[in-house]
């Protein structure tokens, strides 16, 4: 049942595992949406670290656990204070985590995604800023309006941006400096 | 009202305010949550929720008359129409729409506690694993919350006396990276612990296994499905009533 990770470290079952990761990097999403907030002085407004998360997850961890983690952890994040964004979150979140991954580990193989910088990443974070930029916009033109959906535009493209730098940075460093990171792959 | 009855509720509200229905009856139904809102959890909760879409409420009263310029024009600078009836309508059913959503939504979210939601949304067929990761991610938030505070705290003694003037604007991403660093590590090495906790539990083997309590049954769920039942019909009976 159990199995070893370099002679150190033992690792249950794989389902007691996958439930571990995603519901630990799910709180892990949750506690960086609501609480980090970097003020925005020229807008007054706040950005958040949801997306560099989701990113971290995505080139770290695997489409699935981006998938389920980047959804639910922002979802939850919304219940406590925008709830009626949390299903929008939930699907929106959701998906840009599984793009990003899907494509992050679409051009190499398994023992190349673990080096140090996959230049796909790139092209995962275009592609994921493209859902969650378009998804929120088709979703806020059917709830607030045309209007305000383009005004919150160009906010969302600037948090996924330095969401998406801010993760592969992440990514890069953790996983040198925790390699058993690797292993989590899902 | 039990779960598993305030949640259909909440869900038919919600379908309501996206349906294409007159002005009066969407304020009607904004009216009924509000009272719900008011008795049930008092006024002061009822303010809390407008207080958090504020911001969004004033953009789209602001900022919708402008992209719906049918009827007639109330004002017009230099040929183009700002403000006109078709414009203060769309406005007016967006705001009500906004305000509709997230009151259906808070009072669901502030009766009910997360365990029992949970449960609820176990009982409409969410499968034993989602649960179980939700209600885990749950438990997990104020303990990781607390691990940033306390990383947050360590790198600011690091910092301390080097003389180095406080970051700014996206400079505070860049200076935030050792810390989420630290925090991402740290969550990471509980992963292993956490499963094995729950392999303990029998989670991922054949063998019975520990599971999730049950919500009660009898006659207070039937109390509970009948006022919904009634709640329901009369929100769906009132379209017909204001065609």
């Amino acid at each position: 049942m159990s199995r070893t990770i370099k002679g150190k470290q033992r690792l249950p079952s794989s389902i007691a595992l996958r439930i571990a990761a995603v519901a630990v990097l799910t709180a892990v999403t949750a506690v960086l949406t609501l609480l980090v907030r970097i003020p925005v002085p020229a807008t007054k407004g706040y950005f958040n670290l949801g997306d560099t998360v989701i990113y971290f997850t995505a080139f770290t961890i695997g489409p699935l656990s981006a998938l389920l983690s980047g959804g639910l952890g922002t979802a939850l994040a919304d219940l406590i204070g925008f709830p009626t964004f949390a299903p929008i979150s939930l699907f929106v979140h959701g998906l840009q985590g599984l793009v990003a991954a899907l494509i992050a580990g679409l051009f190499l193989g398994a023992k190349q995604r673990r080096r140090a910088f996959n230049p796909s990443w790139l092209l995962a974070a275009a592609a994921g800023t493209l859902t969650m930029c378009g998804g929120y916009f088709a979703a806020e033109s059917v709830m607030l309006g045309i209007g305000p959906a383009l005004v919150e535009l160009p906010f969302n493209l600037l948090q996924n941006v330095v969401g998406a730098a801010a993760g592969m940075a992440l990514s890069l460093v953790v996983r040198k400096a925790y390699p058993p990171v690797a292993e989590l792959r899902w | 009202m039990d779960p598993r009855c305030k949640l259909p509720l909440a869900v038919l509200f919600t379908v309501l305010f996206f349906l294409p229905l007159p002005l009066v009856l969407l304020g009607a139904y904004l009216g009924a949550l509000s009272l719900a809102i008011w008795l049930g959890l008092g006024f002061r909760e009822l303010v809390r929720p407008l207080r958090t879409i504020a911001p969004l409420l004033l953009l789209v009263l602001l900022l919708t008359p402008p992209f719906q310029r049918g009827g007639q024009a109330y004002l017009r600078i230099g040929g183009l129409t700002l403000l006109s009836a078709d414009g203060v309508r769309e406005a007016a059913r967006l705001a009500l729409r906004l305000t509709g959503v997230t009151f259906a939504f808070f009072v669901l979210l502030r009766s009910t506690a997360p365990a029992d939601l949970i449960l609820a949304l176990r009982a409409f067929g969410l499968p034993f694993g989602a649960g179980l990761v939700v209600s885990v991610a749950l438990q997990y938030v104020p303990g990781l919350k607390g691990l940033f505070d306390q990383v947050q705290d360590a790198h600011r003694l690091r910092r301390a006396g080097n003389g180095a003037p406080p970051a700014r604007g996206l400079q505070v991403v860049r200076s935030l990276l050792p810390q989420l660093t630290s925090v991402l590590i740290l969550s990471i090495r509980r992963i292993p612990i956490l499963a094995m906790a729950l392999e303990m539990r029998g989670v991922g083997r054949t063998n019975r296994r520990s599971s999730m309590r049950r919500l009660p049954q009898g006659r207070r769920l039937v109390l509970s499905s009948l006022a919904a039942a009634a709640v329901g019909l009369g929100a769906v009976v009132a379209i017909f009533l204001f065609p």
